[in-house]
């Protein structure tokens, strides 16, 4: 067996929480609650759960973008809170993430040519001419064009955001990325075209995708293995196919028969069903 | 005939930017009826955002709106002052924003937020909204409510970030909710509850609803008539069904065959070739789809397409429908 | 639209009397209509007129030249001391507030008991360590505007590291340096613009202040505030020696001031 580039051994994170008074006891959000799992080069990993389940937070752990609370992260073996500085940034420049939101990850102050041409920046990459090249050829890549390079964040539209932020990502050529929801502003046609860019990418580089997202169709599309999130933990891992075929955890069955259907004869079961006890637990 | 909650006709918006004018939003009309939840698909930077942002005249600075008519409920719209506005918002007619981030305050918490809406547009006590805030927050799915309504909106997922702001936008009840990608950053199991909830709303508040979504399930479980839009233009209206049956445009048609399933694992997706042609490359007075359709023909480089009705309220704006001989497969 | 404008009125007031203020000072510079300091015992507690536009005072000197020359002072003070004050405010709020930890305790409890203080009262004690005069008076007000400044920008910094394009840079290998340069401190330009504003006001009033009480500013260079304790005097014999001398410091004080409300008003909308 290869060994894996991410390995993630028993992830704890907990979040304090206000207290309502102070007489109150220190409360924990428990955002991931002990994980583990390998992720294998070349290989796309899907991240499925319900919203608030941790996803995110895991991610940027992953990414060390957020201290655990106990836990290690190995990336090809070797501990990453152990890295120096020197190769904290060199490892930075192998790994990337396109966070959920858009909107928030984009600087508001600075256009789409610079934000797209920082990466090269700081890792001190080619002369300006060629780092502009670099950046108008990415852009092509994920469906925008030169005309966007002197725009403001706000200037764009919510898909027009999401790939400029995948952009950014891609154009170090990275080995793993953390791709948060990296999909789900945009509709069908254009996210089809970044699927293909990112496979195409995947085939090239033999990158390592960490797929967060909760559109069940695109993860059983691009995805090799998923993994499901409920509360903070892993309840189900598996082979795209195998896990489609024997649920077992209850929260994974009701998540894969509320995909909206476009058949008609399909009727939707869950609309009509009880959904808010899962959330209750 | 019905009278319309939300009438549009002939809108135009174009942006000023460094080296010209160039049109966003060109004709755009439809309306929307009592009662009736109305959505708009299409792909990225075809408009759809900017179509509601110029319902609520809320479009950035350097964006020139003109337009024939624009009315809810027979008020002219653009003719509203800052303050008549701040009556309407929220409670006459609220918005879900595309990205929850930017609506949110991030140095206020999220219960005081949603509870705001009622504090300007009710005499509710301080109790009462309070309340009322927490029942919100249950109703869109919201767990732990009343630890969360003192948190902040960084320290929530991205999915609670969007439900605090369907909670703002659902709280005061208003007559219509403009929708932008309300459900895009939920998992399936909490869209299906937070589709229920608009249902609810709409069956007994009777309200009304403009819903922008790329997930053709969403838009066929909750809304009755479909706009569909391409660089700026409507090119596509009718009933959901009928459109997902029986679509006419062949954007529509590329569209509806781009979604992926798991079905199609391992191959590559159907993508329309090209993309959609940034502000300053659009060409005026022909069909915008021209450069990427299949079925392009002469006609289609010289002439803008008229609205053709299908049968119904399904029209269409091609070619092939007024000049050619129809599009069969 | 109209909304927007009716709230800018007070705004462009500021600036305008800010500009003019300006001019003036300037102008003061190269002309004056007569020698400041040049006594004219004749002519002592003299009303307006042509010759003298704001009268004499009690050594018969011309008042508009004084006041002319005093708003040099005024602007010499407001500037130092602000810049003084940002320089170091900014350093320290934006380490404490970027890297937290116990640098960020120390701080501020520092800006918590600084701020624990009136301000004058401060510049008061600091005054009696360093003595009075010019220079002494601009590190004294320039250290009594750190802590504002600090926590101003603390708290910016505390507010924009959480945020996504702050992570999405250090997820894409920047350093400290970086973040705070040019992802930080070009978003909280305008509450710290805020802060300089109020400052620079806080400031002048505070030499007024000081200069009255006969700590700040030394003969023999200009000061308003000793100005106005010297016409405090006449107060019945030349009212307008008070008015027009208070009226110099008012207006530049009130510029800042509306010009801060107007910037914050700014932000506020776009919030
Ligand atoms: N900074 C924070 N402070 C406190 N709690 C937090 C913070 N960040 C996240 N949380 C909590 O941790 C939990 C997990 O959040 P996370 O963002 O990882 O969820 P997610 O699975 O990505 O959900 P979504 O699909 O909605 O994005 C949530 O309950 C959230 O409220
Ligand atoms: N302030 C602006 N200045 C210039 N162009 C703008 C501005 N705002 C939006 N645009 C452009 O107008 C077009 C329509 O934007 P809009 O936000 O309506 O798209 P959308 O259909 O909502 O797309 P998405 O699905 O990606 O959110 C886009 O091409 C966008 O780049
Ligand atoms: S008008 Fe012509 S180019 Fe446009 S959609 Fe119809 S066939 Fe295609
Ligand atoms: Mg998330
Ligand atoms: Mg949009």
């Amino acid at each position: 067996m290869t060994i894996p580039i991410i390995e993630v051994e028993n992830v704890y994170k907990y979040y304090k929480q206000a207290r309502k008074s102070f007489s109150d006891k220190n409360k924990y959000v428990k955002a991931v609650n002990g994980v583990s799992f390998s992720l294998y080069e070349g290989e796309s990993f899907g991240l499925v759960g319900e919203s608030g389940s941790g996803k995110s937070t895991l991610g940027q752990v992953i990414l060390q973008l957020i201290n655990q609370t106990s836990g290690t992260v190995k990336y090809r073996g070797k501990n990453v809170s152990t890295y120096t500085k020197k190769e904290l940034k060199a490892w930075r420049k192998q790994v990337q993430i396109v966070f959920q939101n858009p909107y928030a990850s984009l600087n508001p102050k600075k256009t789409i040519g610079w934000i797209m041409e920082e990466p090269l920046n700081i890792h001190r990459i080619g002369n300006k001419a060629f780092r502009r090249q670099r950046v108008m050829e990415v852009l092509e890549e994920v469906g925008l064009d030169h005309t966007f390079m002197d725009r403001y964040p706000h200037e764009l539209s919510g898909g027009q955001r999401q790939r400029v932020a995948i952009a950014s990502a891609i154009i170090l050529e990275p080995e793993f990325m953390v791709i948060d929801e990296g999909v789900s502003a945009l509709d069908v046609s254009v996210q089809a075209q970044i699927l293909n860019l990112l496979k195409r990418l995947q085939r090239k580089y033999r990158l390592t995708y960490l797929f967060i997202s909760h559109d069940l169709n695109v993860v059983q599309y691009f995805c090799d293995r998923i993994a499901v999130m409920y509360l903070g933990e892993i309840v189900e891992i598996g082979e795209t196919e195998e896990l489609g075929r024997s649920l077992k955890h209850p929260y994974t069955k009701a998540l894969f028969s509320s995909i909206l259907s476009l058949d008609e004869s399909e009727e939707l079961k869950l609309l009509d069903g009880n959904l808010p006890s899962l959330l209750e637990i | 005939m019905r009278t319309p909650i939300l009438t549009v006709e002939n809108m135009n918006v174009s942006f000023e930017l460094v080296n010209g004018n160039y049109k966003a939003l060109e004709n755009i009309t439809f309306s929307v009826y009592p009662n009736e939840v109305v959505g708009i698909v299409g792909e990225s930077g075809c408009g759809k955002s900017l179509t509601t942002q110029a319902i609520l005249g809320i479009l950035p600075k350097n964006a020139i709106v003109e337009y024939e008519k624009m009315e809810y409920k027979q008020v002219s719209l653009r003719e509203l002052r800052d303050k008549d506005w701040r009556e309407i918002r929220g409670k006459d007619i609220s918005m879900i924003f595309q990205e929850p981030m930017s609506a949110l305050n991030p140095l206020i918490t999220v219960g005081k937020q949603i509870g705001e809406v009622l504090k300007v547009h009710t005499s509710y006590s301080k109790d009462e909204i309070k309340k009322r805030t927490i029942e919100m927050m249950k109703k869109v799915g919201l767990p732990r409510a009343e630890e969360l309504y003192k948190s902040y909106p960084h320290q929530l997922s991205g999915g609670m970030q969007q439900r605090v702001a369907i909670a703002i936008a659902l709280i005061a009840d208003p007559d219509l909710i403009i929708a932008d990608e309300p459900t895009t950053a939920l998992d399936v199991t909490i869209q299906a509850q937070i589709l229920a909830l608009f249902k609810k709303i709409k069956n007994e508040q009777k309200s009304s609803m403009i819903f922008i979504s790329h997930d053709w399930g969403v838009i066929r479980n909750i809304c009755d008539r479909v706009l569909v839009m391409y660089a700026g233009h409507i090119v596509e209206e009718g009933a959901v069904s009928e459109i997902l049956k029986n679509p006419k445009h062949p954007y529509t048609k590329s569209l509806i065959q781009s979604i992926p399933d798991h079905r199609k694992r391992g191959m590559e997706l159907f993508t329309i070739p090209g993309k959609v042609p940034s502000l300053q490359d659009r060409k005026i007075g022909v069909c915008p789809f021209a450069d990427r359709c299949s079925h392009c023909f002469d006609a289609c480089h010289i002439e803008m397409p008229m609205t053709k009705e299908i049968e119904g309220t399904h029209t269409v704006k091609c070619h092939l429908y007024t000049k050619g001989a129809g599009l069969t497969s | 639209m109209n909304l927007k404008k009716a709230k800018s009125i007070p705004f462009y007031i500021g600036v305008g009397l800010i500009v003019f203020l300006l001019l003036v000072m300037i102008i003061s510079i190269f002309y004056t209509p007569y020698d400041p300091n040049a006594m004219d015992s004749a002519n002592r507690l003299a009303a307006p007129s042509m010759e003298h536009l704001f009268g004499t005072d009690n050594f018969g000197r011309d008042i508009l030249s004084r006041i002319m020359e005093g708003s040099q002072t005024a602007f010499i003070i407001g500037i130092s001391s602000v810049t003084i004050g940002f320089i170091f405010g900014f350093l320290f709020g934006a380490i404490a507030g970027y890297f937290g930890g116990w640098f960020d305790e120390v701080i501020s409890r520092f800006i918590d008991a600084m701020l624990a203080f009136p301000g004058i009262l401060l510049a008061i004690m600091l005054i009696a360590v360093f003595n009075t005069g010019m220079t002494n008076t601009i590190i004294a007000l320039g250290i009594m505007s750190i802590p504002s400044f600090a926590r101003i920008t603390r708290s910016s910094f505390i507010q924009y590291k959480e945020y996504d394009f702050v992570k999405a840079s250090i997820a894409k290998g920047a350093g400290s340096f970086r973040i705070i340069f040019q992802h930080i401190l070009p978003n909280a330009v305008s509450p710290i613009l805020v802060a300089v504003a109020l400052s620079f006001s806080g400031a002048v009033l505070s030499e007024s202040g000081l200069s009255y009480l006969g700590l700040g500013v030394q003969p023999p260079d200009p000061s308003w505030g000793r100005m106005l304790k010297e016409a405090q005097a006449y107060i019945a014999s030349a009212p307008w020696y008070v008015i027009l001398t208070g009226l110099a410091i008012t207006f530049l004080v009130l510029g800042f001031n509306l010009l801060a409300d107007g910037l914050r008003d700014k932000q506020d909308r776009k919030a």
